[in-house]
């Protein structure tokens, strides 16, 4: 074990874009448990577009994050210490970590065991974790997809996006997707099944590149970009049309958000927009984690992950990440896993 | 029975707002009906918002209405001659007859008669007609209103405003609506039973928002759309929903307005949802009984705005788009 306890605050508030400087890397005795209390040894974090929400003093569905804290949020670790009879040192576990090295779990409260698998552990921040979920509530559940339906997915290779538009190909849907870069273009439609795709930077006309895609119109957007991509969605929809409002990452960093000027199709097309978070649809946990085994395991459905080496470089990652420089999940890796 | 048969025909189509221009009075004989039609004389003719997206030559869940022809339109009458079996001569109806003194109609799904000594005939044009039917859907069916709720309605003195706010105070809500003008805010908080009221020209969303609703909005049955919609979505509480009925403000803007608080759909997990009457017909009877009951036990309070005359009827139509009425507007015709 380390002396040490490296860690990354919270600095400032970032006004606009998140930069380095609202970061500050730190170092800190690592921290012992009381009594009840785990020390979890992380061994991978996750970035998720929401923590930008967490950066800003606003209330939300999770509290914001406190300056001179470490940022927090999904990661798996191996226990190094326990006070708690449920874990053991050496146990592998999950739950909403710290930006460090070393996390004290008061009580191990909301952490969970993870059973041995024949998976990566970063998995468990993805296709098997929280963005995996995201992706089968959200289509399956509020997008309810039936075959022969075209399903769009923006923000398409990353966390929620490649797993949605891979269901909804199981499910058979004609799927499209976009994204900002030419090769996680060509992995959309050449590894994950996606019927087509395009590169929305370079497109030109959105309209254009969704009308030409999805001939029969639009039924379910999953909506994960927002700005002038829901604005062409809109004009793209089917009457009767779900889009499932995942996330709006092109708005997060902006002091003063874009105009969405299209929802009036709303009404002329008796569209249904509705925003979720999966924290509470946890009664599909079971169903999600037997079914997303399976296909994973019968080759159905493949993950791609973008992993970043180090505490360190965790902000970098989480900015690269809002500006969609990953391809593929984003994870950080803290530590190697003992044992 | 007169001569002729004078008919508003739609002439030409708006560009932005529209005009008495887009409109021209046309007489043509009184039709004879054919074999399995009614000739109907027209007493009232609805005007309603939806038609300013008729009058456009844009897909949409409709046709576009046609040039040079009978405005389409929701009206309410007495067979005058009958060749269509169920149907004599004195009974009242309601159908899809249009801007004419007469008009025909068949068994075509519409048609329907109605029993003068209920309500008013006019009624079937409003709170016993699509636009009571279209809150009612609305209110309960998509806004699953709770007791305790912030219930938000925008027009509220409106055809459809009136009925939804009403109806969510019936389920036990807190009910606030806008409106523009001050006898419309006092007919709300008097009549109706508002629990709050503001008057657009006067106060912004915003502010009005902010004074009215401090414990933000559970569910907005919106029928205007922009500046109002943009106020709610920065005030929406947690798994609110929002009902989009329509959006008045928008119909007769060539860019309509951005709306920027849209990314709160995703942070407090709200419904948006837009629908039609027509999708949910299998609800008319629970419809008709449960709002005719409000009606007559005085739970229910019904505002009608009538403008005399046929010829009328493209004026009264603009000034309902223009919100110049306080209540329900149809149009007299005998």
């Amino acid at each position: 074990m380390t002396a040490t306890n490296k860690q990354i605050l919270l600095k400032s508030r970032p006004k606009g874009w998140v930069t380095p400087d609202n970061f500050e890397l730190a170092e800190s005795p690592v921290p012992a448990p009381g009594d009840g209390d785990v020390v979890v040894r992380n061994l991978f974090l996750s970035v998720d577009p929401y923590m930008r929400g967490r950066m800003n003093d606003r209330k939300s569905y999770v509290p914001p994050f406190q300056i001179g804290q470490p940022l927090m949020g999904g990661a798996v670790g191996q226990v190094a210490t326990s006070e708690n009879q449920n874990f053991k040192a050496g146990q592998i576990v999950s739950g909403m970590l710290g930006w460090e090295q070393y996390t004290l779990v008061k009580d191990g409260a909301g952490l969970m065991a993870i059973p041995p698998a024949d998976v990566p552990l970063s998995w468990f921040l993805g296709v098997l974790g929280m963005p995996g979920m995201t992706a089968y509530v959200g289509l399956l559940d509020i997008g309810k997809p039936k075959s022969g339906e075209t399903v769009y997915v923006s923000a398409a290779s990353g966390a929620v996006g490649q797993i949605v538009g891979q269901i909804a190909k199981l499910k058979g849907c004609h799927v499209v997707g976009s994204a900002g870069d030419d090769a996680k273009v060509d992995w959309l439609t050449k590894e994950a099944g996606y019927d087509s795709a395009f590169n929305y930077k370079t497109v030109g006309s959105l309209d254009d590149a969704l009308a030409e895609r999805c001939p029969k119109g639009v039924d379910i957007y999953f909506e994960n970009v927002g700005g002038a991509m829901l604005d062409a969605a809109l004009n793209a929809m089917n009457p009767k049309g779900r889009i499932v409002t995942c996330g709006m990452i092109s708005q997060y960093n902006l002091e003063q958000p874009e105009g969405v000027k299209n929802l009036f199709h709303i009404i002329g097309k008796r569209l249904t927009m509705q925003g979720y978070i999966v924290s509470d649809h946890f009664d599909r946990l079971p169903a999600f984690i037997q079914e997303m085994s399976g296909w994973l395991a019968e080759g159905k459905v493949r993950y791609r992950e973008d992993v970043s080496d180090g505490i360190e470089t965790a902000p970098a990652a989480f900015i690269g990440m809002l500006k969609g420089e990953n391809f593929g999940k984003q994870v950080v890796k803290i530590a190697e896993r003992e044992g | 029975m007169a001569e002729t048969n004078r008919q508003v025909h739609l002439a030409s189509r708006p560009k932005g707002w529209v005009s008495e221009e887009n409109f021209t009075l046309v007489e043509a004989a009184v039709p004879e009906p054919a074999e399995g039609q009614v000739l109907i004389r027209n007493h009232y003719a609805s005007v309603d918002p939806y038609m300013r997206g008729g009058m456009n030559d844009v897909a949409s869940y409709r046709q576009p209405f046609a040039l040079n022809a009978t405005m389409p339109g929701r009206t309410v009458g007495e067979v005058v001659a009958s060749r269509l079996d169920g149907y004599r001569e004195g009974d009242f109806v309601f159908a899809m007859t249009g801007w004419a003194d007469y008009g025909l109609a068949s068994d075509d799904g519409q048609l329907r008669r109605i029993d003068p000594a209920q309500a008013p005939i006019s009624y079937h044009l409003g709170v016993l007609g699509m636009p009571g039917m279209t809150a009612y859907v609305g209110t309960y069916d998509l806004g699953e209103p709770k007791a305790g709720e912030q219930f938000y309605v925008s027009a509220a003195a409106g055809a459809v405003g009136q009925v939804a706010g009403q109806l969510a105070r019936i389920r036990g809500c807190r009910v606030i609506g806008s409106a523009g003008g001050p006898e419309k805010i006092a007919w709300l908080t008097g009549e109706l039973g508002f629990d709050g009221a503001f008057d657009h020209h006067a106060e912004d969303y915003t502010e009005a928002l902010d004074r009215l609703m401090p414990d933000g909005i559970d569910v907005y049955f919106d029928n205007v759309g922009g500046a109002a919609l943009d106020a709610v979505l920065a005030r929406v509480n947690m798994n609110a929903r929002l009902v989009e009925c329509g959006m008045v403000s928008q119909y007769n803007l060539t860019t309509p307005d951005g709306i920027h608080n849209i990314a709160n759909i995703t942070r407090n997990r709200v419904r948006i949802q837009g629908f039609i009457v027509s999708d949910h017909a299998d609800r008319l009877d629970a419809f008709l009984d449960e709002v005719s009951g409000y009606l007559r036990d005085g739970q229910m309070h019904y505002a009608e705005d009538v403008v005399d005359g046929l010829e009328n009827t493209p004026a009264a139509f603009i000034g309902m788009l223009k919100g110049e009425n306080t209540g329900k507007r149809v149009v007299k015709y005998v």
